[in-house]
């Protein structure tokens, strides 16, 4: 399943600027169906920015992507979506005041049909079930933990039924038990979906990612296992000489 | 020629420098406080409309003129106070206060417009004041009424005592601190509450002086106010909201604009290009010409 | 809209069924004073200008309470169908079931034009960028005098004829009303419809909206479409409901006394901006002398709007509603009506 060489996102010299700051800076990468690909770096190195323009917020200034082989339609989000690659924010973005339900139910009833459903229903409730939040389904999103909101986060997603999952630093904020169920949860949902992850928290990374891609100021310094990258010595340098690697324990 | 060029001249810069007033004074607001501030073109009608009053029915004399614009200032400044107490203080820390600003001073805007029309409009619906000094020079075969060259005076000294200000004095540091980043200035220690009020009293009193030095110069009548509420807030869009002197320099550049097309044409045209000139801005690039 | 999913408690059944009774007998009740109203000149007058408000709030309220945008160009927009209307039926010589979709039809288009460039604005700078439209518009009416007749205004010679019906005095208003009543319809059905889940889903977060694969610049530009037109049936009512046509009747004040109605009365609501109507528009005719002040008494709602009553009357009253129905509503209804056969 992992890496069976069917690519299935290819990025080339993907370059973005805001005035005078070069975001990214002719960043090219490949994604392969059923890999997990982490991606870190120091803040302001261009993660956000890479994601924001695969999804079709921002419109780069040079290069082009492509998924399973067709050109990504730059700059408009809701036919990327279509395609299958879906992705969350960096902050919590949600309908804070309807239900859990409802959240769940804007998608589903924006792609039921293309999915070839018969009612927006069966979808988001497929999808609670597989976040565990069906209990709480009738709740306003407002009144959910962190960590239930970044899973609604997640549900919503799963309703477009992506092929590609880029989760925007999902472990942000959760404490060490909650990172845990995370995990468990993330290995489950990999052998379903491909993942991009961007993190801070190296745990996650280290112990999803086959791959890890580390941005420096718009630029891949390095791509590798996370073993090889923990111990890469300009990774080090620029990014994980402050980070806390915790491995193991809570 | 000469003679059409040198009325231009001194009609753009008197009429420009005065955009410049009011332009500041709204970018100070918005840029600020993050007000953006639909009422400041009938403040600038306060201006011109309390200064003809006290002419009209004190029959305050030329000599007491000075005294006349003070008083003026301060009854403004009396009312700007209560406006903020009343009306904006408590937004300001809000996330979305831009739009409700909008809205409460278009609603304010409304308010002063109508009382206007109801209170003065009875006594004169054109307001001009009787020339401040009497008599013409004669410019290159053109002539130029002493009174505008005095407004030209003191619309430059207050244009350039007002850059100097901000970039000098410690409450213009301040205000500017607070333009670049709100967050860091309240860290460095500065009482964002009170700069925001004291931003809300300059930015409107820099109105108020520009509308008595307007009707100084030109006759004003009710629909002045809104003519130029839109002309400021096309400077700003234009200029950029994050930028005193970039919104001088467009200021400047219209009031020519203006001139030009008087001259010409219908001023109404002028009004044209200002909109469309907003628009375009707004669309292609809504963080304006100077702003970094 | 619903907490949860479909009702299935016989309790909230027949909550659901009194409240459609009380709605219908309401709104029975309502119709019946109309008419009654309408056989007398004056209030006939007054109760068109007040249906007439009632139907723009009811299209501003599409744009400003479910798509999250203030179109200050509303007023524009009327003014355009109107005009429009009026220049080909007595210019042109157009008869009027041509030349009314025609002006509808060209009130939408520009409408969509006019506001497409905005469309990827926010906030203050949509609403700037509609008020810079509607100063334009106006502008635009006060100059083309060879279209418009310019600043003076002109009255309305001919008058519309409906099956060989003149529609004045209170025919106008029997029209009004039927009008009303077809558009509260429409937009109760549309609201309900999964075009309201998306222009709500819009309004509170386009960007989410965006990310979840909806296509908000495709619903944003129906909203506009539909609100223009509504604007444009509105215009073209008050046309012929005031007999007199003029640059200043579809100014900026408009657009702001419109929005100022939905605001009151409750946006996103269907019966908010049709209370606001109600209270608001008869104001100015009822109190003659009230009417010299109608800017400064209008400008003070605005403020006061703005300030004490962000969700309007009826808004509020709903809010109200929603937080004790939710402490009925229990959990496992939502699992259990999830039983699929």
């Amino acid at each position: 399943m992992k890496g069976d060489g069917v690519p299935l996102l290819r990025v080339q010299g993907l370059t973005k600027r805001f005035g005078g700051v070069c975001a990214l800076r002719g960043l090219t990468l490949f994604l392969r169906e059923g890999e997990t690909v982490g991606m870190i770096g120091p803040n302001g190195s261009g993660k956000s920015t890479f994601v924001n323009v695969l999804s079709g917020e921002l419109r780069p200034d040079a290069g082009a992507a492509e998924f399973r082989g067709k050109a990504l339609p730059l700059g408009q989000p809701h036919q990327i979506v279509r395609m299958g690659i879906a992705r969350t924010f960096q902050h919590i973005r949600l309908y804070e005041a309807e239900t859990v339900w409802e959240n769940v139910r804007v998608p589903a009833l924006a792609h039921y049909r293309r999915l070839g459903l018969r009612s927006p229903d069966e979808v988001v409730e497929a999808a609670l079930a597989d976040v565990g939040l069906l209990q709480k389904a009738a709740l306003r999103a407002g009144q959910l933990t962190l960590y239930e909101k970044r899973l609604l986060e997640i549900a919503m997603r799963l309703a477009t039924r992506p092929q590609l999952l880029m989760l925007d630093e999902p472990a942000a904020g959760l404490n060490a038990e909650e990172i845990r169920q995370l995990l468990a949860f993330l290995k489950a949902l990999r052998r379903r979906l491909t993942l991009f992850i961007i993190e801070h928290t190296m745990r996650v990374v280290v112990e999803l990612a086959d791959r890890v891609v580390v941005l420096s100021s718009g630029e891949k310094i390095a791509e590798d296992t996370p073993q090889a990258i923990l111990v890469n010595e300009e990774v080090i340098r620029v990014y994980l000489g402050g980070v806390n690697v915790n491995r193991e324990g809570s | 020629m000469v003679p059409i060029a040198v009325a231009v001249i001194s009609n753009g810069l008197t009429i420009g420098l005065i955009y410049s007033l009011a332009a500041a004074g709204v970018t100070i607001l918005y840029g600020s406080i993050w007000m953006p501030n639909a009422s400041n073109g009938q403040f600038f009608a306060l201006g011109g409309i309390f200064f003809w009053l006290g002419i009209r029915l004190l029959g305050v004399g030329r000599s007491a003129y000075p005294a006349l614009a003070l008083g003026t200032l301060l009854l403004a400044a009396g009312v700007a106070l209560l406006l903020e107490a009343a009306l904006f203080r408590r937004f300001y820390d809000r996330a979305d206060r831009n739009y409700i600003y909008f809205i409460l001073t278009l609603g304010l805007a409304q308010v002063m417009s109508g009382f206007f029309s109801v209170t003065v409009g009875p006594i004169s619906d054109a307001y001009a004041v009787p020339q401040v000094v009497p008599g013409i020079l004669m410019v290159a075969g053109s002539p130029v009424p002493y009174a505008r060259i005095v407004v030209l005076a003191f619309a430059c000294l207050a244009v350039v005592s007002l850059v100097v200000w901000l970039r000098m004095h410690r409450i213009g540091l301040a205000l500017r601190a607070l333009f670049q980043d709100r967050d860091g200035a309240a860290l460095r220690g500065v009482d964002v509450h009170k700069v925001f009020r004291l931003a809300y009293l300059l930015g409107t009193l820099i109105c108020v002086m520009a509308g008595i030095l307007y009707v100084v110069a030109f006759p004003m009548d009710l629909t002045t106010g809104w003519s130029v509420a839109v002309t400021t807030f096309a400077i700003m869009i234009v200029g950029g909201p994050g930028s005193v002197l970039g919104s001088m320099v467009i200021a400047l550049i219209f009031g020519f604009l203006q001139a030009v097309v008087s001259l010409l044409a219908n001023p109404v045209l002028a009004q044209f290009a200002y909109l469309i000139a907003m628009l375009v801005v707004l669309v292609c690039r809504p963080e304006g010409l100077f702003t970094r | 809209m619903s907490p949860g999913g479909p009702i299935h408690t016989l309790k909230g059944r027949l909550a659901q069924l009194a409240r459609s009774v009380g709605a219908i007998f309401v709104a029975v009740v309502t119709v019946g004073v109309m008419l009654i109203l309408s056989w007398n000149p004056y209030t006939a007058f007054v109760l068109s200008v007040t249906l007439v408000f009632a139907i723009w709030a009811s299209g501003m309220n599409l744009l400003a309470g479910y798509t999250g945008q203030l179109p200050l160009m509303f007023g524009g927009i009327a003014g355009l169908a109107a005009y429009l209307l009026l220049y080909l039926t007595e210019t042109c010589r157009w008869p009027y079931w041509l030349a009314l979709p025609m002006a509808l039809t060209g009130a939408g288009m520009a409408g969509v034009l006019l506001g497409l460039p905005s469309l990827r604005l926010r906030g203050f700078y949509f609403t700037l960028s509609s008020l810079v439209v509607q100063l334009a518009l106006t502008l635009f009416f006060v100059v083309a005098i060879p279209f418009t007749g310019g600043d003076i205004g002109r009255t309305v010679q001919v008058q519309p004829r409906l099956f060989g019906v003149s529609l004045q005095g209170r025919y106008l208003t029997y029209t009004a009303l039927a009008i009303l009543l077809s558009l509260t319809v429409f937009l109760s059905r549309l609201v309900r419809s999964h075009w309201g889940t998306f222009f709500r889903a819009i309004r509170d977060d386009d960007v989410l909206a965006g990310a979840l694969g909806i296509n908000v610049t495709l619903y944003k530009v129906v909203a506009f479409a539909i609100g223009s037109t509504v604007a444009g049936i509105g215009g073209v009512l008050y046309m012929y409901t005031v007999g007199f046509i003029s640059p200043r009747s579809y100014d900026v004040l408009l657009s702001l006394t419109i929005w100022l109605m939905v605001g009151f009365g409750g946006r996103a609501t269907i019966l908010g901006p049709i209370v606001g109507a109600i209270l608001l528009s008869p104001l100015p005719y009822l109190l003659q002398s009230v009417y010299l002040l109608r800017d400064i008494i209008y400008g003070t709602l605005v403020i006061l709007t703005m300030l004490f009553l962000p969700e309007g009357i009826v808004g509020r009253l709903q809010r109200r509603e929603r937080a004790e129905s939710r402490t009925i509503q229990p959990d496992l209804s939502v699992a259990t009506s999830m039983r699929k056969a």
